[in-house]
């Protein structure tokens, strides 16, 4: 049985579509077939950030429509093997997307794949509903504020009783905390909430920290999820939290602020 | 045409549900104008947003004189220019006409009710005595964790294991006993006392059918808006009263000479 996971947020910004192709590439790279479907029908970045945007011909409406067969819209990652990418749309109305349609593409990407990741749209509005509808799990991406954080609470909610499992009274979709643009220095100021205080108020389980990263910017404008360069605090952080996702029992990073540097523990705070 | 239209049909354009949302009754003493509008203002500014979209059921069976369709219009509009929504009058038969000209509903006057079934809804210094009552109305209800089971008993007591989040609203008919949190901008209502084994960061109103010896028992205050039998109080960290030495703390609050008192536990 595929799983199906969303990653979603109410908030919009927060990190989504970023986490979506991280996450996917690396249970990819660990051998797992999988598929990551942008749901963001009218912005379309997801294709983007995984760098296939020229090879976009059919998307994700194109199939529940029936104007393109599944395999003809899917596009299998450069980078990556066990990796495709079903893109979204840019110019058609969000309306096209409808429960049966989704259930039949996902049940057809089910015959092929063990992991679908469904990259949601921000708000609470039809788009990010049928994102999150058929999830087994989902992926509470958040930063470190209040209005995101209260936006992940709004969004759990709404997975406890609109998404498919609450409506057939099945087990409740798995969450998993994923606190992103993570800046320890200005939550050491005061300026942003700390993890303890974001796990306090959602209450689940912190799945990963992904710290705030210039090389995030850097990796989208290049078309290379960010979990392809190792040698970076964000590519590590995705790679733990694909690590765990797993079932890998790994300390928390990126949590503190950077220690003081060489110069200033040989030669002592002038401060 | 041999074509039936029923709600089974796919293509419905639409479905009615049932839903039971909590209104707050403006229960109208005087047609004086002036001193509603003082009252108002005096209200809207210890709680600046609290009147903000909400739907308002102007009841007028108090009123010691029958008023013209020309003040009931004026006291329509000071409610809008302070943020409430008139959703409906609530009065005798002779009003029915005047509700239907502004566009809202009319409800029957419920003098036969008893009064242990009214909730009045006011602020301990507050004159304007704001009723709240629950009504069946035809419409979708959002993200409702727990509706109120046919055929209930209205002693019944439910328990909510999971968090109630925010935009979430549960209702209990009898005792309402959640395990987990409660977070900001979520909801409980019951009819008899309301238990929270985790923070209450939402907002708590119990004895909502008018049971003024309801009580609130909570493992962490913290919450935004406690209720009991009408009675309301917005509560927050910052606010200059006794009730905030009690922040994050093992609380009761009760009800006693109309007023609402706060306790640790
Ligand atoms: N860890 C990070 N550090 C710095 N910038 C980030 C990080 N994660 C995301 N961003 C940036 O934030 C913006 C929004 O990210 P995106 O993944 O598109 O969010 P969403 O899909 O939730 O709208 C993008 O410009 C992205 O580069
Ligand atoms: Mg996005």
């Amino acid at each position: 049985m595929a799983r199906i996971i969303v990653v979603t947020s109410g908030k919009g910004g927060v990190g989504k579509t970023t986490t979506s192709a991280s996450f996917a590439t690396g249970l990819a790279m660990k051998g797992h077939r999988t598929v990551v479907i942008d749901f963001d029908v009218g912005l379309r970045n997801l294709d983007l950030i995984m760098g296939c945007e020229r090879r976009v011909v059919y998307d994700l409406i194109n199939v529940i429509n029936g104007e393109a067969a599944l395999h003809q819209a899917l596009i299998k990652d450069k980078h990556t093997e066990n990796l495709s990418v079903l893109p979204a749309s840019q110019t058609r109305d969000k309306e096209a997307l409808t429960r049966e349609g989704i259930q039949a593409v996902f049940d057809e990407l089910a015959k092929d794949y063990e992991y679908i990741i469904c990259d949601s749209p921000a708000g609470i509005e039809h788009g990010a509903l049928m994102a999150l509808y058929f999830a087994d799990e989902a992926i509470i991406t958040t930063n470190p504020e209040v209005s995101s954080v209260r936006d992940s609470d709004r969004i759990l909610g709404i997975l406890q009783s609109k998404s498919r499992r609450a409506e057939q009274n099945l087990d409740p979709v798995k969450e998993h905390l994923l606190l992103t643009r993570y800046n320890p220095t200005r939550v050491e100021m005061g300026d942003m909430l700390n993890v303890e205080d974001v796990q306090e108020i959602l209450a689940i389980p912190l799945l990963a920290v992904v710290p705030e990263s210039k090389d995030v910017l850097k990796a989208s404008n290049h078309g290379v999820p960010v979990i392809h360069q190792q040698a970076t605090d964000a590519g590590q952080a995705y790679n733990d939290m694909v690590a765990r996702f797993l079932g890998a029992e790994l300390p928390h990073r990126f949590i503190n602020a950077p220690k003081k540097g060489f110069f200033q523990k040989v030669f002592g705070s002038r401060a | 045409m041999n074509s039936t239209l029923t709600s089974k049909q796919s293509s419905a354009a639409f479905q009615l549900k049932g839903g039971i949302y909590t209104l707050t009754t403006l229960e109208l003493h005087s047609s004086c104008l002036s001193s509603l509008s003082q009252q108002l203002k005096a209200m809207s500014e210890k709680a600046p947003h609290f009147f903000q979209q909400t739907p308002v059921v102007l009841a007028l069976e108090k009123l010691p004189a029958a008023i013209d369709a020309h003040t009931l219009t004026a006291i329509a509009g000071r409610l809008r220019e302070s943020g409430m929504i008139l959703v409906a009058i609530r009065s005798s038969e002779q009003y029915k006409l005047s509700a239907d000209r502004a566009g809202v509903a009319w409800l029957p006057s419920q003098k036969a009710r008893p009064e242990k079934n009214v909730v009045m809804m006011k602020q301990s210094e507050q004159p304007i005595p704001v009723e709240s009552h629950e009504s069946a109305q035809p419409s979708q209800k959002n993200e409702t964790v727990s509706e109120p089971m046919p055929g209930a008993s209205a002693s019944e007591t439910r328990i909510i294991e999971q968090p109630v989040r925010s935009g979430q609203q549960v209702y209990a008919p009898g005792d309402l006993i959640v395990l987990s949190q409660v977070s900001p901008g979520a909801e409980l209502l019951a009819g008899g006392h309301i238990h929270v084994y985790g923070p209450l960061r939402g907002r708590a109103l119990a004895g909502v059918k008018g049971n003024p010896k309801a009580r609130i028992f909570c493992h962490r205050f913290e919450a935004e808006l406690i209720s009991i039998s009408g009675q309301y109080k917005l509560t927050c960290k910052t606010e200059q009263s006794s009730w905030s030495r009690h922040w994050g703390k093992s609380v009761l609050i009760k009800l006693a000479a109309d007023h609402l008192h706060i306790s640790r536990l």
